[in-house]
């Protein structure tokens, strides 16, 4: 299967046997530059603008990883995380919660695995994804894409 | 499920990390420095100092880890900015290349418009991981002929990507106040600083300003600067303390060198104190400023003489006259600051002697003539929040003070207090004259004592072989 570049536009792009993503941001900058940097990285990145979106696309692409921005239309990306960690076919799905919000502590009631606070800061991105990939391998739940 | 702690790898949320300007003065106006990832524009007319402020800033940031980006526009050829920077002390040309890097996007710009610019920020933070980009010049993408509505997309373009990343951006451009309100990228800017040089007299002086700083306290106004080697020399606005640092009652004397004065001021000023001593001409201001100078080395006080009225050489032999020797002073603790009148730029020597009593050894203090400083200052509202400033830093750390003043005629009444600014916010105040008609006749009169009974008739004193003496 050939390999797909990004779309920051909200399309899907994809990488054979690479995990995938999905980016629930609706700032088209942040949305580039993470689509840049993750793919480069060797990731599948797939986005959605809003919280209802990415509910939808999460059940149609089940992803390895949702990071979420705290401020997306619809659903907001802590009622985003707290609705799939709530759901018996979704909560297997690692949330790093990436906002531009000081959320920690309520982040993790939410559910999240992992709170990264912006800017976009390409090595602290690439790394917590990689981290939070590997916890979750180590936690049983590999999958065949990791 | 991963039933595992959350992981938080972002810097703590109350944390308000700052970029230096390499400036420690400008960093204190700035309540620490930039913030990070934030975008200020560095305003001001051509000659202000724009670029050598980016620069000084740019040098002292580059540490290696990430590269520092310098891009021209269409303003300032970039061979000019690289060409003059190597004058300046921070200058390092093992920098150049790796952590500093230099661009013209010139001929981009004029070739395929602000495109060429947002292209190049976006390439630029993809591949190059920018930790400081600085734009100069910003203000003259304004001078391509694009629409109001293309201004705006990029503008929102630049913010757009320059908000998204961890980098932190300096649009360097030669604003004027209307811009202010002209042009879109004040709206988004985190930090305004403004850069102006100002004619007075025979001379220009040069002003910073922080006009905006989202999220911070900083010190307003006006901070005198000038460009030296070193880059920019900043002259922070003294301000008086909030707190006073060291607060206790200063109920101890300190003698004043003259036996008849301590009687009549109920012996010695109080420690902390502020004295002005004000009177004509020829009255004896000097004389007993140097006296009391002398009696506190003699009590084991270090004292700091600043003087704009006699050169050095005519200040030893003023002291020599009262007896002491100079060198001997010198090692006992008597420091002398001296600026000549002409060259007096009020806002270094307020520093200087800031900085002299900040160091914390210095108990006594003589400033001779605070008039001298009056004539040096452009602005008299500005010497006079210097000087109340200073005075309250003095009595906030014990400092005992004298400060000397010519006046008009007026043998001995407050009429003759021509400035009543200076005398209001002293302590104490003395006024000295002598007689048209009667040669010799010299009187001293305690005008005001805050705090401690005093004499309340006028005096009589002569000057002699050892200074002055009550009669």
């Amino acid at each position: 299967m050939s390999e797909l570049r990004p779309t920051p536009d909200g399309g899907t792009s994809n990488r054979e046997g690479s995990a995938i993503i999905l980016v629930v941001e609706r700032d088209p900058h942040i949305r580039e530059l993470e689509s840049y940097f993750l793919n480069e990285a060797g990731f599948a990145v797939n986005f959605a603008s809003d919280g209802l979106d990415a509910l939808a696309r999460a059940r149609e692409l089940q992803p390895d990883i949702i990071i979420t921005e705290v401020l997306v239309p619809k659903l907001d990306g802590l009622a985003l995380c707290r609705t799939i960690k709530t759901n018996p076919e979704l909560q297997h799905i690692v949330i790093l919660v990436f906002s531009i919000l000081a959320v920690q502590s309520r982040a993790r009631e939410a559910g999240a695995d992992a709170f990264l606070m912006k800017p976009l800061a390409e090595k602290r991105l690439v790394e917590t994804v990689r981290e939070i990939l590997l916890m979750r391998k180590v936690a049983g739940h590999s999958g065949d894409r990791v | 499920m991963i039933k595992q702690r959350p992981r938080d790898v972002s810097p703590p949320a109350d944390s308000f990390p700052r970029i230096t300007t390499g400036n420690p003065q400008a960093d204190e106006i700035l309540g620490g420095g930039f913030p990070c990832n934030s975008i200020n524009i560095v305003m001001g007319q051509p000659g202000t100092g724009k670029t050598i402020f980016a620069e000084q800033l740019l040098f002292h940031n580059a540490t290696g880890d990430r590269p520092l980006l310098y891009v021209t526009t269409l303003s300032e050829p970039m061979s000019k900015v690289v060409g003059y920077v190597q004058r300046f002390d921070f200058f390092e040309p093992a920098r150049l290349g790796e952590d500093i890097q230099y661009e013209d996007l010139g001929a981009a710009l004029s070739e395929r418009g602000p495109t060429a610019l947002t292209d190049w920020l976006a390439d630029a933070i993809k591949t190059r991981s920018p930790k400081i980009i600085v734009i100069d010049s910003f203000r003259a993408i304004h001078d391509l002929a694009i629409t109001t509505d293309d201004t705006r997309r990029f503008i929102s373009d630049v913010a757009g990507f320059l908000s998204a990343y961890d980098v932190t951006a300096f649009l360097l451009g030669e604003y004027t106040q209307d811009d202010i309100r002209r042009f879109p990228e004040f709206a988004v800017a985190d930090a305004i600083v403004e850069l102006a040089r100002q004619p007075r007299s025979t001379r220009d002086e040069r002003f910073l300003r922080v006009l905006k700083l989202r999220g911070s306290a900083y010190r307003e106004g006006q901070h005198a600067f000038r460009i030296g080697d070193g880059g920019l020399e900043l002259y922070p606005r003294l301000v008086a303390p909030r707190i006073p640092e060291k607060y206790e009652s200063l109920t101890a004397r300190r003698p004043t060198g003259i036996p008849g004065l301590d009687k009549m001021v109920g012996g010695g000023f109080l420690a902390g104190s502020t004295t002005l001593i004000s009177g004509m001409t020829g009255a004896g201001k000097t004389t007993l400023a140097l006296q009391f100078a002398l009696e506190g080395i003699r009590q084991g006080e270090k004292t700091l003489y600043v003087n704009f009225q006699e050169n050095p050489a005519q200040l030893r032999r003023a002291i020599a006259n009262l007896g002491a020797d100079p060198d001997e002073l010198r090692t006992h603790g008597f420091q002398l600051l001296y600026a000549s009148p002409v060259e007096l730029q009020i806002d270094s020597i307020v520093v200087e002697i800031f900085e002299a009593i900040k160091a914390g050894t210095i108990s006594r203090l003589v400033i001779d003539a605070i008039g001298d400083l009056a004539a040096a200052a452009s602005d008299s509202q500005r010497l006079h929040d210097y000087l109340y400033s200073l005075i309250q830093h003095f009595a906030a750390r014990g400092v005992t003070t004298v400060l000397t003043m010519e006046s008009g005629e007026g043998l001995a009444g407050t009429a003759a207090m021509s400035d009543q600014r200076f005398s209001y916010m002293s302590d104490n105040l003395i006024y000295l004259a002598w007689s048209a008609e009667k040669v010799g006749h010299r009187t001293i009169r305690i005008v005001k004592m805050r705090g401690s009974a005093h004499e309340r008739d006028i005096g009589e004193f002569e000057i002699g072989g050892h200074g002055a003496r009550i009669k």
